[in-house]
């Protein structure tokens, strides 16, 4: 979304304003008092810094300020904007992504020195969480803030199963959530992003914008960190549309590994990267899934998409895909290798064009949903601190396989074990 | 035209650009007309991007009358209409942008076509009129006289008489090809007007044609002239005042130090061909040496940071040969040219897979060679499928032939009738387009376009081919081209194999000591480079790219990434015994684990990794053993044997607190965490080895079995002892582990592995069931890992009944020498003493003086009991036998003189040592040290002397490594144990038959160690001189070592394994002491050396 194509009054506002420090988007649609608890945080903000937040209404959203509407003031301008409006309702992740956009257009419009998206309902987040996000960056200490959640059994499974992991192996960086959706960016990397956006190197979405976070970070020498937020509230999981997830956000990464190549190529290790504040333990809410029916989409995966998966996967995984889909339900178990390796073909898949890359990244839905029904499995009685190191242990097995990736990616013969 | 930008980011975009030389006439032809045009290049273009060049370079598209393939242009502005028009041109150029390729077109301003309206124009004109003044003119044909002829094949003079204009006009090349003179600014106006007409539009860069030829000055080669540079420069500031990410290519078919001056100071082009270096790759090829290549690569001067070289092996023109030597050339043609119709002015018309006969492995390391020297590559169209040529075609014709997209008609290149086509496809069987195509190589996955495909997407990983210094090595074998490619922290090492046949190359990478190589192609891992060469083997045209990686980057991959997570153990111990788990296993916990294990013998080395070779599960408890390769940084791997267990909870706790050495790594099973460890301290599992041999179990490995064999006396050892028995550990043992099983058993686990018959076995099985002796523990049975590969049995452990004991020999001795040095410090030396302080065979052939009696006391007893033991070992081991392993062997003459000499050359090795580090001894070894190097002379003498004696003896099974911690006191006798030998060295070795006087030499010199270690440790405990007491240790070690050999003589009687003389046994006894003491001098100036006066005393005190 550019500024102009803003509602009139929002364009006008920030017209007049002349400079900012800090701009603020506000996709999460928040209450009031919300807003105004996140307004009152940012205002404690050291050295009194220039604000300008953009709240996320609905042009069809009529509702009248309520007496909850923080106050405006020379240091916070609270501009409502329709960050939605050029989604369609089908697919929220994407229209909520248009809004990043904006938010860093609006930034680079009022020269700002950061910009921070919030895009969750936090359940136990103290109330000035959000000025983690925004501080290192008037600090100009860092440049990218990613967010740290409390981790719970069945909350964002592809960025645990896949996002994180792949970053972490493919860039080095030990960041829980890659791709935000909560974030700060500075000043430099907002225009780096911008500018890479215009000379097409990260494709049109918001989607793509997220993607390239972190592999510009990398390779660009940025500096990060971490700030740790608490627990987040995820939508319920649509297991019936997965595909669509899967290919709307794995297709960018796959495009920024293809990207981004020689820079990945080079790293060899990863390393932590700094979390600003100490995280609290979360309670544990029992998430349910339904493993027999995640097991079956897995089975009728092997059994309708062997012609499909034949041209990504080499026989070793396709073999073991087949004696996997012959266990009994207790003894359903994906090895991180096999899932790692899975990742890897496909990602692989995806830069040779084997097939179409819509397809493909669609294929892969009864293959994620085995793996849910795995790890699911596997955690059903488990305490809450071997959810981090169930994770750790596949980010590892990402790490370890990554040789696996780079061989293949270097040398694509299919003639392979 | 509004002005578009370029389609580069990065300004030194050309630098990593990977290049694709086409012509619009030979693509694609879209409408049918026999002729490649633009909408038709524009349905390649997906084609070129999934090849993966980043840049295309098109030959001359714009009108012209072609006479000389497009480069005689009749309008600048324009395009050709067989190719389309300038939209399809524009859109052509959009298309390639918006799949990131750069474009470069000519400029071909060197000169014009004759029909080009400013010749037209300047023919009629009047003389010194502007428009005639476009050309350079001349009344006669003399001027600029011995300037060359370039197309000499065709053109007689550089001037051509205009009967229009009644005047000679100049030209270099063809005589309808008339050079514009750039003395007229008019001209350079114009020129610049073209060039902004084309970047305006949005190309990329500019192939400036014939550049050296631009201004001529008489008296002068009229090539490379200073005007000519003022003229680039002119042009290059217009680009840079007004365009970004722009690139000039020149042209200049000159020596590179001529070509140098077109970089200017980085202020005339940004690039230019580099052709002298094309030629001598071909000929570095064929003659198999490095030669032509490096000299030409040394003879390149250095450009600006923001200049490139452009290489390439082949193009639209000949292979010109015009850089070489005229001997050069004439190899060249007798090399790549036998048929005369493939040549060409001074050049060969031919393409790249034609030239090297087709041979795929030649084409492939002459394309890692263009990609990998300092440049960005050219690739000319078709090459990329091996395509041919045709030489029966005029002039350059051959080489310019339709590309052959498929098997149909006209190779895929149009639909037209064949007649139409402005050039027929080559259909011979070899070359033609049913044989080479590209449709077939896209299908083939083993096809040279897949290859190049993913040579091109492999370079363009690394920016230090574009980009990095170029160092070669100068390995002598002169076949192997080896350089290394540097850009800040990216290195890459670059090996090729100009040879038809296999080639070993040793590289001097000294420089580069401890860097990782990661062979590039297949990310594998190469050895760490050393100080010593690194040795390399290639195939015939083999080549190797392999990417630097610091060590410790390296060895930490999988360290950092393992460090304090803890391992997942899923439903069985696959899961961290293979895959992931098993990597971080053996990369990052067990390397921290062996060395902190008393059973580790390489302590010194220092492990590069650990594999492991196999595992099986106990059947009865939830334990493994697991065979480990253990590598190092030099020398041969180990394998070691690891027993393995996980424990959980709370138990796990308690077990990291009583024994934190036997950790290896913290486990995940499920949600409970634990601990995996050595397994040893599991009971279940020890009871679990027991069962093993009580009920002969075979249990299966992954690779092999693994077999518990009982012995006969088990069931005698066992006897009615309740079970089961109760599990101990010895902690005394070092080399293997021991687990001890009530009052019966004592289960010796051996760690290090060495696949054939253990001798602890063999001789323990030999004496308990064959023999009868008594004077060992029995033997009651083994495990054994049997590989499925090669059937090479090991033996895992061995099971031996219980001795009730006082200790080990050691152990005792040493309380009793504390107690004697106790009663013997206060008191005065003896007078006497002197007289006990003789050879050992001296005293030993006599009673124990009284003397010896009154302060040694009881040991002479141990000692006299300790020989006879020894004597009555050895007499059971010699016994008569059918069995091979056992039967007594002559001990020749020769055989002596060998192991003399052996010890004659260790002790020579051993000097040499001790005198290079007399300066970093302590004052107290220093004076000993000095008192043996004067007696060097003297021992090597006594050497040579024994090597002289004529005995004749046998060789027998022996103990090995016999001394007093391998011996147990057992009332008032001994207990001999532990029959492995010496553990370094092999097992040949340590199950041969040798003389059993080695033995009695390792115990006499062990009593000497015992009595020498005492006096140390009463000393320190103690402080007062040692030279005070050592005549009492000296008493003690004589007449305890003679009592020791008189009772071993006594004993044996008169037996054909030991000289029956005395002189005879002296003879043997002190080589084998003298071999034994040298080895111990070597050890302790190696590992501790204030024991070292310990040997350095017993070398002075030998007769010698």
């Amino acid at each position: 979304m550019e500024v102009d194509s803003a509602p009139q009054q929002a364009v006008q506002e920030i017209g007049q304003i002349n400079s900012a420090d800090l701009v603020v988007g506000i996709v999460a649609d928040l209450s009031q008092e919300n807003v105004a608890e996140v307004c009152g945080a940012l205002r404690t903000l050291p050295g009194n810094p220039r604000i300008v937040v953009l709240q996320n209404r609905l042009a069809s959203d009529s509702t009248p300020a309520d007496s909850a509407a923080p106050a405006q003031d020379s240091s916070l301008s609270l501009i409502p904007w329709a960050l939605h409006t050029q989604s369609l309702p089908t697919t929220p992740p994407g229209s909520m992504l248009a809004a990043y956009q904006s938010t860093l257009t609006v930034g680079a419009r009022l020269g700002v020195r950061g910009c921070c998206v919030i895009a969750s309902k936090l359940e136990h987040a103290p109330s000035k969480w959000v000025c983690q996000l925004a501080e290192p960056l008037l600090e100009a200490s860092c440049d990218f803030i990613a967010p740290s959640y409390a981790r719970r059994k069945f909350d964002g499974l592809l960025n645990g199963s896949i996002i994180s992991p792949l970053m972490r192996s493919l860039y080095g960086l030990r960041i829980q959530n890659p791709m935000g959706p909560d974030l700060g960016i500075s000043q430099r990397l907002f225009q780096k992003l911008l500018d890479g956006n215009q000379n097409g190197k990260t494709g049109g979405s918001g989607m793509h914008l997220l993607a390239s976070l972190v592999p510009l970070v990398l390779c660009g020498n940025f500096q990060t960190s971490q700030a740790y937020l608490g627990a987040r509230s995820y939508p319920p999981t649509d297991w019936t549309n997965v595909s669509s997830l899967l290919s709307e956000i794995l297709g960018p990464v796959f495009l920024a590994m293809e990207k981004n190549a020689a820079c990945w190529q080079r790293t060899r290790t990863s390393s932590p990267v700094k979390v600003l504040n100490e995280p609290t333990s979360a309670p544990q809410t029992a998430g349910t899934v339904e493993i027999d029916r995640l097991v079956h989409s897995f089975q009728l995966g092997i059994r309708d998409l062997q012609e499909i998966w034949g041209l990504v996967l080499p026989p070793a995984s396709l073999l073991e895909l087949r004696k996997l889909a012959r266990l009994p339900l207790e003894q359903f178990h994906i090895p991180d290798e096999l899932w790692v390796r899975i990742i890897y073909d496909f990602a692989l898949a995806h830069r040779l064009r084997t097939i179409n890359r819509d397809h493909l990244l669609r294929s892969l839905t009864p293959l994620y949903l085995g793996w849910v029904a795995s790890y699911a499995r596997e955690l059903e009685t488990a305490e809450e601190n071997t959810i981090e190191h169930r994770l750790e242990r596949l980010a590892l097995a990402y790490e370890m396989g990554k040789p696996y990736l780079v061989s293949r990616w270097r040398w694509p013969d299919r003639f392979n074990p | 035209m509004a002005k578009r930008h370029g389609s580069a980011a990065d300004p030194l975009w050309y630098k990593d650009a990977i290049i694709y030389e086409l012509h619009v006439r030979a693509f694609k032809d879209s409408n049918d007309d026999g002729i490649g045009d633009f909408p038709g290049l524009i349905q390649k273009l997906d084609y070129l991007q999934d090849l993966g060049v980043t840049c295309l370079w098109l030959l001359p598209f714009f009108p012209s009358p072609l006479k000389d393939d497009g480069y005689d242009i009749s309008d600048y502005l324009g395009v050709h209409p067989m190719y389309g028009t300038i939209e399809d041109f524009q859109a052509f150029l959009n298309a390639a942008h918006d799949r990131s390729l750069q474009v470069v077109i000519e400029l071909v301003i060197n000169h014009t076509s004759e029909e080009h309206p400013w010749f037209q124009a300047a023919r009629h004109a009047a003389p010194g009129s502007p428009q005639r003044d476009f050309y350079v003119w001349s009344d006669t044909d003399q001027k600029y006289r011995g300037v060359r002829i370039i197309f000499s094949d065709t053109e007689k003079s550089n001037w051509t008489w205009d009967p229009v204009a009644k005047a000679y006009y100049w030209h270099r090349f063809f005589s309808h090809q008339p050079d514009l003179n750039y003395d007229n600014p008019r001209v350079v106006e114009e020129v610049i007007k073209v060039m902004r007409y084309w970047l305006d539009m949005g190309v990329d860069a500019l192939r400036v044609d014939a550049i050296p030829y631009l201004v001529e000055r008489e008296g002068t080669s009229c090539e490379n002239l200073p005007e000519t540079h003022a003229v680039i420069k002119r042009l290059r500031e217009e680009i840079d005042a007004n365009y970004s990410d722009r690139m000039l290519l020149a042209e200049a078919n000159q020596w590179p130090t001529d070509v140098r001056p077109y970089f200017g100071d980085g202020d005339e082009c940004h690039m230019a061909f580099h052709f002298p270096l094309m030629p001598r790759i071909y000929m570095a090829l064929r003659q198999e040496d490095r030669l032509p290549i490096t000299d030409i690569i040394a003879e390149t001067p250095s450009i600006p940071e923001t200049c490139q070289w452009a290489l390439f092996l082949r193009n639209h023109d000949e292979l010109t040969l015009e850089m070489v030597t005229d001997d050069e050339r004439d190899y060249m043609y007798l090399a790549y040219s036998a048929d005369p119709r493939m040549r060409i002015n001074l050049g060969i018309r031919r393409r790249l897979a034609p030239l090297v006969d087709n041979n795929r492995r030649r084409i492939e390391l002459l394309i890692s060679l263009l990609f990998s020297f300092p440049g960005s590559p050219i690739l000319y169209y078709g090459d990329e499928i091996g395509m041919g040529d045709n030489i029966y075609l005029g002039d350059r014709n051959g080489v310019r032939t339709p590309m052959q997209w498929s098997g149909d008609r006209n190779a895929g290149f149009s639909s037209a009738t064949p007649a139409r086509l402005y050039s027929p496809v080559i259909m011979d069987p070899v070359w033609g387009y049913e044989a080479i195509n590209v449709e077939a190589q896209q299908s083939d996955p083993s096809s040279l376009l897949n290859w190049m495909r993913n040579m091109i997407a492999l370079r363009k990983l690394f920016r230090v081919f574009g980009r990095g210094s170029i160092e070669f090595l100068d390995p002598a074998n002169r076949k192997v081209l080896a350089y290394l490619r540097r850009d800040g922290d990216e290195q890459v090492l670059c090996v090729a194999n100009l040879s038809r046949f296999a080639q070993p190359v040793d590289l001097d990478l000294s420089k580069l000591e401890g860097m990782l190589p990661i062979e590039m192609l297949g990310y594998v891992e190469f050895p760490i480079f050393e100080q010593h060469p690194y040795r390399l083997t290639l195939a015939p045209y083999g080549f190797m790219w392999l990417e630097l990686h610091p060590r410790q980057e390296a060895s930490t991959a999988g360290v950092g990434l393992t460090e304090n997570s803890p391992l997942a153990f899923g439903n069985n111990w696959e899961t961290i015994l293979e895959g992931t788990e098993s990597r971080r296993l053996e990369t990052s916990y067990l390397m921290k684990f062996l060395p902190a294990q008393r059973w580790f013998a390489a302590k010194s080395r220092q492990i590069k990794a650990t594999r492991i070779l196999d595992w099986a599960v106990l059947q009865t408890s939830k334990s493994a053993l697991v065979l480990l390769e253990v590598q190092y940084n030099a020398g041969a791997p180990d394998t070691y044997l690891l027993t393995l267990a996980v424990t959980l909870g709370e138990r796990a706790e308690e077990l990291r607190r009583a024994a934190p050495n036997a950790v290896i790594a913290p486990v995940v099973v499920r949600e409970n965490s634990g601990l995996l460890h050595d397994a040893v301290l599991d009971d279940e599992t020890c009871h679990a080895l027991l069962a093993l041999i009580e009920n002969e179990e075979q249990i299966p490995a992954r690779h092999g079995a693994i077999r518990g064999d009982r012995g006969k006396a088990f069931q005698d050892v066992l006897g009615s002892a309740e079970t089961p028995l109760q599990v101990r550990r010895d902690s005394a043992e070092q080399s293997n582990t021991s687990i001890l099983f009530g009052d019966r058993f004592i289960l010796k686990v051996f760690r290090r592995q060495e696949a054939g018959v253990n001798p602890e076995c063999e001789i323990g099985r030999y004496l308990t069931e064959k023999v009868g002796f008594n004077r060992v523990p029995p033997f009651a049975g083994l495990i054994e890992y049997t590989p499925t590969e090669n059937g090479n049995t090991s033996t895992l452990g061995i099971l031996q009944g219980l001795v009730a004991n006082e200790g080990d020999g050691w152990k005792w001795t040493i309380e009793e020498l504390d107690r004697y040095y106790e009663t013997c410090a206060p008191l005065a030396i003896p007078g006497n003493l002197n007289s006990e302080v003789g050879g050992i065979m001296e005293l030993a052939e006599r009673p124990p003086s009284e003397l010896a009696r009154d302060h040694v006391g009881i040991y002479l007893d141990a000692a006299a009991a300790l020989g006879r033991c020894t004597a009555e070992l050895h007499l059971a081991l010699a016994l008569p036998t059918d069995d091979p392993a056992f039967l007594p062997e002559p001990l020749s003459a020769d055989d002596l003189k060998a192991l003399i000499a052996d010890v004659r050359q260790h002790a020579l090795a051993v000097f040499d040592i001790l005198k290079d580090r007399v300066p970093s001894l302590s004052d107290e070894v220093i004076e000993i040290a000095g008192a043996v190097l004067t007696r060097r002379r003297r021992i090597l003498q006594r050497l040579e002397a024994l090597g002289s004696s004529d005995l004749r003896t046998q060789r027998i099974r022996i103990h090995g490594d016999y001394h007093l911690g391998q011996v147990l006191r057992v009332k008032t006798d001994f207990v001999i144990l532990d029959f492995e030998g010496e553990p370094a060295r092999s097992l040949a070795y340590r199950r041969s038959k040798q003389s059993a006087l080695k033995d009695v030499a390792g115990m006499v010199r062990s009593f000497s160690y015992a009595a020498y270690a005492s006096l140390i440790a009463y000393i320190a405990r103690h402080p007062g001189d040692f030279e005070t007491l050592q005549p009492w240790a000296q008493l003690w070690e004589r007449s305890v070592s003679a009592e020791f050999v008189r009772a071993y003589r006594q004993t044996l009687g008169k037996v054909d394994f030991v000289p029956a003389s005395t002189e005879g046994f002296c003879t043997l006894l002190d080589t084998f002491l003298l071999e034994k003491v040298f080895y111990e001098v070597r050890y302790e100036l190696n590992s501790r050396p204030t024991w070292l006066r310990i040997p350095l005393m017993g070398i002075l005190s030998m007769s010698l």
